[in-house]
């Protein structure tokens, strides 16, 4: 093909595109936004995988609980099965609206200040997460010890293997919820810069 | 008009420069649609530091090129291939099968040019003058220049080599 012959359909094509322009405003402010709702694309995959796991989790307790003979044993049960109800539900939702945080919509001032409303909403319950979490694992203790193994901590003695779990899962949960919350922080970071280099 | 309904309205005037750079560099329809995503949101980023010295057309024809050229970067460092049998000519519903085909022939003369190259190519396509090519690259008029008869005698010894 000579170079003559290119520029012609080229330029043939280019009249013919011409005719077919179909970006409207919507779109393009939405391609604008992209970047900015990636970031927490991946945040709001972790958290839903872990919602799915702690649901499940929470089923299977719930469909056991009449198992959880005591009064002790039942408040633990009951404490547990809110928590893991809870926390999921807010944590996704919060972050979904961060995520949605309407860049095309509003102006500048309301923009960011939405989002720093939302974003201060959410680390107050990652630091809630934490403390609730931290509670979590010491309730599930005799719930799990009850409907699998069948013994009720509060009746007899602690077992040995417990005493070596409690140690274990305080560092691996401390260890764990120091990378996570660094992790969600600098996401949440880097979305906020992207926000505020594209408004 | 408000900075966005300014924004939007060049992008709608200029769109069929973004639709031609994100045919020229990539060959399949997802990875089109995401380069042209990545152009219209730098953009919308760098619109705010368009101060209008330049053409909008340099300024958009810039920004365009220089995004996808920052992608393939990152594409080759992540070991990705790219083939020119699966060039996606969008927006052709209405085009007739021989039209369909040369420009088929035209995309495919243009994807065996190297990076550079293909913007050069493209934007002589695009009726720039040496001096627009040389300040929407940033090189030199005569390297401009240099190149440019360059490609042209790949083209042609490429037809010549066919016709053999």
């Amino acid at each position: 093909m000579e170079f003559e012959d290119i520029q012609a359909t080229w330029a043939q094509m280019s009249d013919q595109l011409e005719k077919q322009k179909r970006l409207t405003n919507e779109i393009i402010m939405k391609m604008a936004q992209q970047d900015y709702k990636k970031r927490f694309d991946k945040i709001v995959g972790y958290e839903t995988i872990g919602a799915y796991i702690t649901y499940g989790v929470a089923a299977l307790i719930l469909f056991n609980f009449r198992d959880l003979d005591t009064w002790p044993l039942r408040i633990c049960g009951i404490v547990t099965l809110v928590i893991m109800a809870v926390l999921p539900f807010y944590s996704l939702k919060y972050l979904k609206e961060l995520r949605n945080t309407d860049i095309a919509d509003k102006n500048y001032k309301e923009t960011i200040t939405v989002f720093a409303q939302r974003k201060q909403r959410y680390n107050r319950l990652m630091k809630l997460s934490v403390y609730l979490g931290f509670i979590l694992m010491i309730i599930i203790i005799p719930v799990v010890s009850k409907l699998f193994d069948g013994d009720d901590v509060f009746a007899a003695p602690i077992k040995k293997s417990w005493l070596w779990f409690l140690p274990i899962a305080f560092v691996f949960y401390y260890l764990f919820t120091k990378r996570v919350v660094g992790c969600y922080t600098s996401n949440i970071q880097k979305a906020e810069q992207i926000l505020k280099e594209t408004m | 008009m408000g900075k966005e309904e300014e924004f939007v309205s060049i992008v709608k005037q200029y769109e069929k420069i973004i639709f031609k750079i994100t045919t020229v560099y990539t060959d399949n329809g997802d990875d089109q649609q995401d380069l042209y995503q990545d152009i219209v949101y730098q953009l919308w980023k760098s619109f705010e530091t368009f101060r209008e010295e330049a053409k909008i057309s340099t300024w958009m024809y810039r920004v365009a090129m220089n995004t996808a050229l920052t992608r393939i970067r990152k594409k080759k460092r992540q070991g990705n291939q790219v083939s020119i049998d699966k060039i996606i000519l969008q927006q052709t519903e209405q085009y007739d099968m021989a039209f369909e085909e040369r420009l088929r022939q035209v995309y495919a003369s243009i994807h065996q040019l190297n990076e550079l190259d293909k913007g050069l190519m493209l934007l002589l396509l695009e009726g720039k003058n040496y001096g627009e090519i040389a300040e929407i690259t940033g090189l030199t008029l005569s390297n401009v220049g240099t190149r440019i008869s360059r490609i042209k005698q790949k083209l042609k010894s490429k037809v010549t080599k066919i016709e053999e």
